[in-house]
């Protein structure tokens, strides 16, 4: 059994704590050890969890934090630049991290994912490739797809065999078709259909999307 | 137990390796004789998933390999014009085709689906019927909807009009209205919402679809 420590206690951090009783539940149910017990959140603003009934501490901010050792963290943001800045601050003082596959994604075994990883997808196929810190909630990752560290996948896009940057938010409902590459830093807002290949830093929405 | 040789010619026919795998975990975890075993794949190309790693050997093209006895075809293409040239190829060597459906599909009672066809989820209801060597996969379809022949429906498209008709291409996030058809051999690009009947071969997009040149959706 593992010891957790989830950062950040708003959406995202709620939506870990969520699959990580899952797969415990399933454990249950399969009549398995728990994998995993929580120990709490860090979160820089000590009241974030007031008012959402969830029954896990936050132990302290993320800024004046030390691991105590021996325990793992997830990751619970869900913004680009926000995931590399927590990550690489926390690695620094020795934080380990763990990724965390919630039990209803359909995973293919040959999908290789990275540290720190937050999956709650609708599929995962072969061949797909995920970096570091990747969180892909509710989307369609199909063969071939490659996405950067640090990028969000957010719930009902779909990402064909294109090859997505570092740090790439991609939107709900959103499409990356086959072929198409898309640079670091790049925002595909919600809804939006990617025709052409996204330079670096682009911002774009509608379909066909366009910058904004 | 069936021998199965997966018909593929690019990426997408590992997500229906996938598939085929998904049912056979089916059958293992409800304690049933797993009903596919994987063969290899045929393919035109020499190399379909280029590096991708695949764990399945190429047994040659659909015109020329060795099949073990009583193996079936599963259709790992979506391109209805390629689904239509290979299935020939195979239908002409004396092959058969195997329909496959996801167990994780949410489908309702009376469903039909025609020879060939491969159904990965999302979700079906009651009247609608699947052509033979259709693909649909993670689409919603409903009402009395017909799927054609050979055609294709992907991810999140939400087909509640009539009919797709045949070798009919949609891509992903499209909305078919009630009332509303697609023609034979049309395509549909990714995200277009269908205001009005699309004629056949026409290649539309956006909202509303309208003609645009031909091109991948």
């Amino acid at each position: 059994m593992k010891d957790i420590v989830i950062i950040c206690a708003g959406g995202f951090g709620v939506e870990a704590l969520a699959f990580i009783r899952s797969l415990n539940e399933q454990a249950r149910k399969e009549e398995r050890e728990a994998p995993y017990r929580v120990l709490g959140f860090l979160d820089d603003n000590a009241d974030t969890l007031k008012g959402k009934n969830i029954d896990y501490p936050i132990l302290g901010s993320i800024s004046d934090w030390t691991p105590k050792g021996g325990e793992r963290y997830v990751l619970g943001a869900s913004g680009p630049a926000a995931k590399e800045k927590l990550a690489s601050m926390l690695k620094a003082r020795g934080c380990e991290f763990e990724t965390i596959i919630a039990p209803w994604s359909v995973v293919a075994p040959s999908a290789v994912i990275g540290e720190g990883c937050l999956i709650s997808a609708y599929r995962i196929a072969s061949g797909v490739t995920l970096g570091r810190f990747v969180n892909a909630a509710g989307s369609m990752l199909c063969a071939g797809a490659r996405i950067g560290d640090y990028s969000t996948v957010t719930g009902f896009s779909v990402v064909e065999n294109a090859a997505v940057g570092r740090r790439v938010f991609i939107g709900s409902h959103a499409v990356v078709p086959d072929g198409v590459t898309v640079g670091d830093d790049v925002t595909i807002s919600a809804g939006s259909i990617v025709m052409n290949d996204l330079p670096d830093g682009a911002k774009v929405f509608g379909c066909p999307a366009r910058e904004f | 137990m069936t021998n199965i040789i997966l018909v593929c010619a690019d990426p997408f026919g590992l997500q229906i390796l996938d598939l085929l795998r998904d049912v056979v975990l089916a059958d293992e975890k409800e304690g049933r004789e797993p009903r596919y075993r994987m063969c290899g794949y045929v393919s035109e190309e020499p190399a379909p998933f280029g590096e991708l790693p695949c764990g399945l050997k190429r047994l040659g093209s659909p015109e020329d390999h060795h099949a073990p006895e009583g193996a079936r075809y599963v259709l790992g293409v979506r391109e209805p014009e390629l689904k239509r040239r290979l299935v020939a190829q195979i239908l002409s060597r004396g092959g058969a085709f195997e329909t496959v459906i996801s167990p994780r599909i949410l489908m309702s009672t009376g469903v039909t689906f025609g020879e060939g066809a491969v159904v990965d989820a999302y979700s079906i209801t009651q009247g609608v019927s699947i052509g033979a060597y259709a693909t649909v996969c993670g689409a919603m379809l409903a009402g009395r909807f017909k799927v054609g022949d050979y055609a294709t429906a992907l991810y999140f498209s939400n087909l509640i009009g009539e009919e797709l008709g045949e070798g009919a291409y949609v891509g992903s996030h499209v909305f078919l209205p009630h009332g509303k058809s697609v023609g034979a051999f049309a395509r549909v690009h990714h995200g277009a919402i269908i205001a009005s009947s699309i004629k056949d071969g026409a290649v539309v997009s956006g909202i509303p679809a309208k003609k645009v040149r031909a091109g991948r959706p």
